[in-house]
This record gives C-alpha cells, sequence and structure tokens, in this order.
C-alpha cells in the first residue's frame, strides 16, 4: 500500500505521508485522539439530546403547553373591618359563617371555543381538579381528581401513549369512571374495572374505575 | 497536509465508532425509575451531530498544524540540511 499511495501521490502528499508512516507511533497517537474525541462527543450528544427529548415529553408534552386558570379574585372585605378601618381594632361579631370560594374560569364553554377559534392554537381541553379520599376495600387514600374531556385531552397531551389497560373511550360511556394513576392503583390495589368510592369535594365524578 | 490525514481518518474513525458506541449503549438493559422512567440509555442522534462533529475536529486539527507547519515553512530549507536547526 505504501508505495502506491507514494506514487500516485503529489508531492505535498508524498512528503506528508512518507512522515506520518516513518513516525508511525506518533500518527496513530494523533490518529487516536481525534478518534477518540469525535467519538465521545457523538455519544454524549446522543445521550444528553435523549435525556432531554425524553424529559421534554414526560414534563412538556404530559400536559398542556399553556394552562389558563381563574382569575385571582380579591376577597370581600367583612363588612366590619369597612366600617372600622383602624388596623389596631378587635373586631368581633358572633355567628359569621365563612363563604366557600370556589375557584372557576367564568363561561369555560366560550372561553374554549374562543381559544380553539384562535390560528395558534391547535386545541383546547377543558379540565377541573378536585382532592378526594378514595376508599377501596379497607384501603383509603388521598388522590387528586382530574375532570377531563376525553377526545380533546388525548390531543392536548401524550397521556393516551401512557394507557397500559382499558381505554379513553370508556369514560365517555362508562357514568363516574375514572382513570388510575400507576401509583394509586398499586396503593389501592385496584384493577380495571373494579368498583370504589370517594369522599370529599370532587367525589361525585368518581365512583367507578375502568 | 499531515494535519489534513491525521484529520480525516482520526474523524472518520470517530464517526464510524461514535455510531457503534450509540448503538452500544442503546441496548444496554440500565433500568431507570426517577424523574424519568426507562429501560435503558436513552440516544437521540441527528445528522447535524456527525457533521458537526467531523468539522470541530478538522478545524481543530487544523488549528494544531497549523502552527507547527507555519514554523517550520519559515526555515531556510539549506540551514535545516546543514543541521542549524
Amino acid at each position: 500500500l505504501q508505495p502506491i499511495l507514494l506514487e500516485r501521490s503529489p508531492m505535498r502528499w508524498f512528503i506528508s505521508i512518507r512522515y506520518l508512516l516513518s513516525h508511525m507511533r506518533q500518527s496513530l497517537v494523533c490518529i487516536a485522539g481525534v478518534t477518540i474525541s469525535v467519538l465521545m462527543f457523538i455519544a454524549m450528544t446522543a445521550m444528553m439530546k435523549g435525556f432531554t427529548d425524553k424529559f421534554i415529553i414526560e414534563t412538556v408534552e404530559s400536559s398542556g403547553h399553556i394552562t389558563v386558570n381563574d382569575e385571582p379574585r380579591e376577597r370581600q372585605t367583612p363588612i366590619l373591618q369597612r366600617v372600622y378601618d383602624d388596623p389596631n381594632a378587635l373586631l368581633v361579631l358572633d355567628g359569621t359563617k365563612p363563604r366557600e370560594q370556589i375557584e372557576k374560569i367564568k363561561n369555560p364553554t366560550g372561553l374554549v371555543a374562543t381559544l380553539r377559534r384562535m390560528p395558534q392554537v391547535l386545541e383546547a381541553a377543558p379540565i377541573v381538579t378536585g382532592d378526594v379520599t378514595a376508599v377501596y376495600g379497607t384501603k383509603t387514600y388521598g388522590i387528586i381528581v382530574y375532570g377531563i374531556d376525553p377526545d380533546s385531552q388525548l390531543k392536548v397531551t401524550t397521556i393516551g401513549d401512557k394507557l397500559v389497560s382499558g381505554s379513553f373511550d370508556r369514560l365517555k360511556t362508562t357514568a363516574n369512571g375514572v382513570i388510575l394513576g400507576r401509583g394509586v392503583a398499586l396503593m389501592l390495589g385496584a384493577r380495571e374495572g373494579d368498583i370504589s368510592k370517594a369522599s370529599g369535594s370532587a367525589a361525585r365524578i368518581l365512583r367507578r374505575f375502568t | 497536509m499531515q494535519g489534513v490525514v491525521i484529520g480525516l481518518i482520526g474523524s472518520t474513525l470517530g464517526l464510524v465508532l461514535g455510531k457503534l458506541t450509540v448503538e452500544g449503549l442503546r441496548k444496554l438493559p440500565i433500568r431507570m425509575e426517577g424523574l424519568v422512567r426507562t429501560e435503558g440509555l436513552l440516544m437521540s442522534e441527528h445528522l447535524s451531530d456527525y457533521i458537526l462533529a467531523f468539522v470541530a475536529a478538522m478545524v481543530v486539527v487544523l488549528l494544531a498544524a497549523a502552527y507547527p507547519a507555519r514554523r517550520a515553512a519559515g526555515y531556510d530549507p539549506v540551514e535545516v540540511i546543514r543541521g542549524a536547526h
């Protein structure tokens, strides 16, 4: 190989290749240095990008890119404080009941329709949340329930790909159906089709596992 | 020229071995549970990464070869043969 290379190379190539071949060990070390650098760069970049992509899919794609919450409303000042605005005054009113503040968006259906009309928005999915205590047999477990519209939810998140048992379509045909996360299902020991009870402010929507 | 030869051979070998390494790491059965749950190392390759690695290696090798080559070019060949340097 060496004579062919040397014969067919122009003068500069001839000198350089001859030098490299005559100092074989030095040349191999140099080539190995470049090879290892390129190898490490490719391997590390592939690994970093792999984990970055997975992280983005797990975090960003598993929920909507933009979440619209209800606007924080100013709590109404109690009537005594409005009359006596002295901050040092001790105001006591017997028999008062605290008013429950329910966080909700005004006219959510209209808002979703407005969002869907926006050209930059591909899909909008309504969602409500609430804390409940799930009871299955002798086990109870505090969980957060998300009320969703199955069709639109599947378009805005990748949650449909993570379903290991059952289907989202059954939510539309099963009254009070719920899909459990793996952790909750393991804690309760519940399986697909089991029936559970739930209590709490959002308990009305949790009656049956799908 | 030596830099070009070293860069070309080294980078090409690096690209081939890098591809093989990525494929090998992808098949390693490493189970991870935490923020991200996976059954193996997550590898994501793009052609742009390979091109960038090749170009970057060539640039670095050429820069590293340029200084000694410039210095050697400044010598008078006759003086070098006489053993002045």
